[in-house]
């Protein structure tokens, strides 16, 4: 009795209140969409409140648990809208911006890391200030250049070629982290061996920095997914919309499809949230490894 | 060497001389084609409003063999066709495709667009303001066949000046032929080039002695290429203005004679018709010819300023290669070709959809652009730093509304004032929560760690936009759950969206929630990296738990930590998706932040320019930042 009461237990007990608590705070909205995802309305709540609720019917509204478990929504939303779509238009340009991001960005990444050229450190540093350039200040350029130029509207070049790009600047200081940690010997040895520096890079640096460069994938992959305002601008088709315009368009201005929403996010969340969780902890290490070390 | 260097000088400056000339031609060339076209248009216009005059004069029965003989007796008109507004009846037409057709018939479906057409005009005719034509009456179009281009032309078609219908003329317009100045200047550009080779060989080269002069042979030279260059280079201008003027005037002696010949036929008609159908007077009177003058002038003017900027540029292209920086550049890539060749890719990517993007839209910020009038040329539209005074120089942060004395929500300084407490309440709830569960989890003590981990892990890696609308659904009046809660206890639901105060603890909340997992693992990873042997030296030396946690763990996060906050305020700083999906800035866009409140000025509002002014400050108090957390952060790394 006596032992439950010291100082070390109690701490142990209110870690485990507020952990717990914490967990519960953070689970709760994804329940919360859950519920709605299987309730099969397309209402907001998870439960109709009789006119007159009394405490438990309130209780009850808040629980994420659907009255009615139904996989209507997630037929619906593939079968009668056009999210199968919209989904596939997001997963190809998801793929190609993934593929193609992380070519540009782990060769010069490389580059960064093995060469001393004139030019590398500006390089680095314009990357890094390239960051701070908002977004509302690149739309109409962006715009002009996609659209009017390159005539490149509701194509998927355009958009992949926007997010590549974009997402470069980040990539490079991650991969570049990383690279820095792969020891030089290496790759000199190699050279004594009679390989080539286009040898050396993809049979040698690329394999070695897998980790990061399936990081690197990810945040590409995520930037092609997630994006919804430059693809709503140059995707005016709404046969072209990516999954993310698409949500968005389930609970704008004239709608309020919950259900369809929520059921869309669910399966719009599911490849991210298991590719995060299955490589966080590489995303960790590539942060904090100077990653974002200026 | 020296002859080599020489020599791969003067072919450096045979390429930039042959570009700029090249530009110099091109520029030209444009202009003239401009004029030339202009003309063949003035042309056309009249032309086919003679042919609607005559065509107005016969009657119905008769407009077919009309049509017929106007198009026979004139070669440059292609084809005319007359429509009736009223049920949309073809009522002439000299086309092929309507040859066997029996007049009037309905126009086909898949010529609407001449139907859409032709409700314009009648709309532009029934709108007059002191006896003008407010719209132009007429309407052109280019039509671009394999063979010639024609010009269609569409006019009102009135029957004892009663609005009828539309008649559609072709013209057909000479092509331009290609003048035969260019082959003659492209010819002196070949001898030139010749002669510099034949001048500067190796031989002669080597045969100079510039021992003596050595030390200022590169100004020398320099300055004896540049001289030589302008000396070409005006002489060339001179040559092409000249030119030029020939041109223009060629293009004037074409339309004076066309006005000549139809000068008698308007002289026995009524000049009214004319007017009428909204052509500018002055360009049909041959008195006046000033109009042309004066767009040759115009254009003169503008071709001048661009061989001017052409000059320029191309000089300070010379200078750099003639001054050496070119051979350093070029020595730099030889030796690092592989390091420009990887970076080369990724570095062109970022110049095309980054950094150019980045200087247009700074550029566009010295301008009025909005939506209306994007077409205006840049020197109309340029207004300097007025943008910038609009925006920065705005000190009335209150406002008089219906006698009440109220904050003015779209402020620079209240928008700056609402997106710092939102940047510092963000990061440091986020970071608070993130240590102390990171603390919390660190106990080896606690059970079912890789679990709490995952959970907590879960809302950094749901797309953020999904969260945000989450949030917002959860925080609605009525069917929110969240109000559903402070109804249980007995309160009144709250209008989350009502009051500035609860509208940014809405964002507030989405966004800590969003935020605190990426640097609970930050700090997760900083803690595990310290040894345990220094909690147990201090636990000897008999620190207690709050000296430990402040001497120990605190400073051992620092490294990882200070990356993290910094990151994480750019981000916040310009956290778009949060606040446009969940308050959106209500109420009244008192809770907007800087990068939302320019994002509704410029697609909202439709003012471009002020978005692009407003970006760009965002863009500077960021900078700052950078640079001022630089400097911090290295005099910290000196002192640790």
């Amino acid at each position: 009795m006596n032992k439950l009461f010291e100082t070390e237990n109690i701490l142990l007990i209110m870690r485990y209140v507020f952990v717990i608590s914490m967990t519960i705070l953070s689970l709760y909205p994804i329940f919360w969409v859950l519920s709605l995802a299987f309730s099969g309305s397309q209402s907001l709540s998870i439960t109709e409140l009789p006119a007159d609720p009394s405490s438990w019917d309130r209780i009850r509204a808040i629980i994420p648990w659907p009255e009615n478990f139904s996989i209507q929504n997630f037929i619906d939303v593939l079968t009668e809208q056009q999210f199968g779509r919209w989904l596939f238009n997001s997963a190809v340009v998801a793929g190609a911006t993934t593929v193609f991001g992380v070519f540009l960005a782990s060769t010069s990444a490389y580059a960064f890391s093995r060469f001393r050229f004139p030019g590398r450190g500006v390089g680095m540093m314009t990357f890094l200030v390239s960051q701070m350039f908002p977004g509302t200040l690149m739309l109409i350029p962006l715009y002009v250049i996609i659209v009017g130029w390159l005539n490149l509207e509701n194509s998927y070049i355009g958009l992949v070629l926007v997010y590549s790009v974009t997402a470069i600047p980040f990539c490079v200081w991650m991969l570049k982290g990383y690279f820095d940690t792969i020891p030089k010997e290496i790759e000199e040895s190699a050279i004594m061996d009679g390989a080539s520096q286009a040898v050396i890079f993809w049979k040698i640096i690329v394999p070695l920095a897998k980790p990061a460069i399936a990081v690197t994938a990810l945040f590409s992959f995520m930037a092609g997914w997630n994006e919804f305002i430059l693809a709503s601008i140059f995707m005016s088709e709404e046969q072209l919309y990516t999954a993310p315009v698409g949500l968005k368009f389930f609970v704008g201005e004239h709608s309020s499809m919950w259900g369809y929403f929520a059921a869309g996010s669910v399966i719009v969340s599911a490849p991210v949230v298991f590719l995060f969780l299955y490589l966080q902890k590489y995303l960790i290490s590539g942060l904090t490894s100077g990653g974002v070390k200026g | 060497m020296k002859a080599q260097v020489v020599n791969n000088r003067i072919f450096s400056f045979i390429v930039i001389f042959t570009l700029a000339y090249f530009a110099f031609l091109h520029g030209l060339n444009d202009s003239v084609s401009r004029l030339y076209q202009q003309s063949e248009v003035d042309k056309a216009v009249i032309l086919s409003g003679f042919t609607a005059h005559k065509m107005a004069g016969s009657d119905s029965l008769s407009l077919q063999d009309a049509a017929l003989n106007l198009k026979a007796s004139n070669e440059r008109i292609a084809d005319i066709k007359v429509l009736k507004l009223r049920g949309a009846k073809v009522i002439a037409s000299t086309q092929d495709e309507d040859k066997h057709q029996s007049f009037p018939f309905s126009l086909p479906k898949d010529q609407k667009s001449f139907f859409d057409e032709a409700k314009k005009i009648k709309s532009a005719y029934g709108k007059t303001k002191g006896g003008q034509f407010l719209n132009p009456l007429v309407s052109y179009q280019w039509l671009d066949t394999a063979s010639n281009s024609i010009l269609r032309v569409v006019y009102p078609y009135l029957v004892n000046d009663r609005f009828k219908g539309v008649l559609q003329v072709d013209v057909l317009t000479e092509p331009k032929a290609v003048s035969p100045y260019y082959v003659i200047d492209w010819f002196i550009l070949l001898v030139l080039a010749l002669a510099c080779l034949v001048f500067f060989n190796k031989k002669t080269l080597s045969n100079v002695n510039f021992k003596y002069i050595s030390v200022s042979k590169n100004t020398l030279n320099t300055s004896v290429y540049l001289f030589l260059f302008l000396c070409v280079a005006v002489l060339l201008c001179v040559r092409l203005v000249h030119n030029f003027q020939i041109e223009q005037s060629d293009a004037i002696n074409n339309i004076t004679e066309l006005l000549k010949s139809i000068e008698l036929v308007l002289a026995n008609t009524d000049m009214l018709w004319i007017n009428r159908y909204g052509l500018d007077m002055q360009r049909l009177d041959e008195v006046s010819q000033p109009f042309y003058l004066q767009w040759m002038a115009s254009n003169t003017q503008a071709l001048m300023a661009k061989l001017f900027v052409y000059i320029l540029l191309s000089s300070l292209l010379l200078i750099f290669f003639v001054s050496g920086s070119a051979a350093k550049t070029r020595d730099a890539f030889r030796e690092n070709r592989q390091a420009y060749m990887y970076v080369l890719p990724a570095m062109l990517g970022m110049l095309v959809l980054v950094f150019f993007p980045f200087s247009y839209g700074f550029i566009l910020s010295f301008t009025d652009t909005t939506m209306f009038n994007e077409s205006l040329s840049f020197s109309e539209r340029f207004v300097g730093f007025d943008n910038y005074l609009a925006i920065l120089g705005d000190f009335n942060l209150f406002k008089e509304l219906d006698g009440q004395t109220i904050i003015n929500y779209e402020n620079f300084y209240w928008t700056l004032f609402i997106t710092i407490c939102w940047t510092v309440s963000n990061v440091v709830f986020a970071v608070g929560l993130g240590l102390l569960l990171a603390l919390a989890l660190n106990d080896s003590r606690i059970k079912f760690r890789w679990f709490f981990r995952v959970a907590l892990i879960l809302p950094w890696a749901i797309p953020n936009y999904i969260t945000a609308l989450v949030w917002k659904g959860m925080f609605h009046q009525q069917f929110g759950v969240i109000n559903q809660v402070i109804q249980i206890f007995g309160f009144e639901p709250i209008d989350w969206f009502g009051s500035v105060f609860t509208s940014f603890l809405t964002g507030l909340t989405t966004n800590v929630w969003l935020g605190f997992p990426f640097m609970m693992v930050v700090i997760l990873g900083g803690l595990q990296s310290i040894s345990t042997d220094m909690y147990e030296a201090a636990k000897i030396d008999g620190a207690n738990r709050w000296q430990q946690f402040k001497y120990i763990t605190l400073p051992s996060l620092k490294p990882t930590l200070i990356p993290a906050v910094i990151l994480s305020v750019v981000w916040t700083f310009n956290m778009f998706n949060v606040i446009y999906l969940v308050s959106a800035g209500e109420p009244a866009g008192a809770n907007e932040i800087l990068i939302t409140q320019a994002y509704k000025i410029g697609f909202e509002k439709m003012q471009y320019a002020y978005a692009a002014a407003y970006s760009v400050v965002i863009f500077m108090i960021l900078l700052v930042y950078g640079v001022f957390q630089n400097k911090v952060s290295k005099v910290t790394d000196a002192n640790s």
